[in-house]
């Protein structure tokens, strides 16, 4: 068996890890798989980055307070947390 | 000149500011859009820009009346056919694309270009539809900077009766979604440019509708995020308005709280 890191990328409403999720893609550690914009209906694992570090998931980058900013535009959307977990029943 | 009928009017107007897209049936023929079909199917190779050469009944299309309405009334009575189509063939099998903007992130708060996306089959949702975020035409976000997105709450998918067309704001975040089905999905995909500012409303404008409607500019949030990108897009959503009026000036209020009932007071607290 080996310790493999899954991804989890959360877009939160805000740079507070209580805030809404607004997205949210898992890279999961196999071969071949993808991370897709789905066709059907979509399981939201989690409301909030809170809610996913309560499930076990440790964040590993948090999004900068300060980023850069336009006072009259909008650019990307939402607050950048990725989260890992380390597994090992990918064998 | 197109007839005032085909033209859409100020609340479809403010829909298309807001959403950046809009879903439009302009009820061809069934045989109409089975001709189209057969003939992509047909197709050896992509022919890239010359699609008009292969299937020339796609100027039928962009010919239709009601469909040239709903272009004149985007993009003014001057606007022209880009150079620039594709015939999108997503074939059974494929993964998503990732997010993505077709335009150049040139910043600007107009409609200069709106992609017509024409759909000659039904789109089921295990075909790959086109996956939409609304709102998103007012960001300013080159591609590369959407690869980390997955799903978005408020993504739409563009599943759509056969002879369906999307028309979409040029920088709005899309992508094809995977195909799980068994037939290959068809969307032919033409860019039409505007190409004079406008000095009055290119659809049928109503003065007193307008102020009606107006008010859609400043509560509708189609797409969550941080409350402040939603007090920058109605600023936004208003500055396109402005540009596609020529200017006009509409009579409203701006203040949402303006005219609420207060609750009753309870007179016996003294």
């Amino acid at each position: 068996m080996s310790i493999r890191q899954r991804l989890l990328y959360l877009h939160a409403a805000t740079p507070s890890i209580r805030s809404e999720i607004i997205a949210m893609a898992i890279h999961e550690p196999i071969k071949n798989s993808a991370t897709q914009i789905e066709n059907s209906s979509i399981e939201w694992l989690y409301n909030s980055v809170h809610d996913a570090i309560i499930d076990g998931w440790r964040i590993i980058h948090f999004p900068q307070q300060r980023a850069p900013f336009e006072d009259r535009e909008v650019d990307v959307m939402g607050y950048e947390f990725i989260l890992e977990k380390l597994e090992d029943n990918f064998d | 000149m197109i007839d005032n009928k085909f033209l859409l009017d100020d609340k479809q107007i403010f829909e298309f500011i807001i959403n950046g897209y809009m879903i439009f049936n302009p009820k061809f023929s069934d045989d109409f859009n089975k001709t189209i079909l057969q003939k992509a199917d047909a197709l050896e190779t992509n022919p890239g820009d010359n699609i008009l050469d292969e299937i020339p009944e796609l100027n039928n299309v962009w010919e239709d009346p009601k469909v040239k309405g709903i272009l004149q009334s985007l993009l003014g009575s001057t606007y022209t056919m880009n150079s620039h189509r594709h015939c999108h063939m997503n074939e059974p099998g494929s993964v998503s694309q990732t997010w993505h903007q077709d335009g150049l992130n040139e910043r600007h708060h107009e409609v200069k270009t709106v992609l017509g996306m024409y759909y000659p089959q039904k789109v089921t949702n295990k075909m790959g539809p086109t996956a939409i975020v609304p709102g998103t035409h007012f960001r300013n976000a080159p591609s590369d900077r959407l690869a980390t997105y997955g799903n978005f709450k408020d993504q739409v998918l563009g599943t759509v009766e056969a002879g369906s067309i999307i028309f979409l704001h040029y920088d709005i975040w899309h992508a094809a979604t995977s195909n799980t089905s068994n037939k290959t999905r068809y969307m032919f995909k033409f860019l039409f440019n505007k190409n004079n500012q406008a000095k009055s409303p290119s659809w049928h404008h109503n003065p007193t509708e307008a102020v009606k409607h107006f008010g859609l500019l400043l509560t509708t949030q189609v797409c969550k995020s941080a409350q402040s990108d939603f007090y920058k897009e109605k600023f936004l959503r208003e500055k396109m308005w402005d540009n596609m009026t020529g200017g006009i000036k509409l009579n409203v209020s701006r203040d949402a709280w303006s005219g609420k009932k207060r609750p009753k007071k309870n007179t016996n607290m003294m």
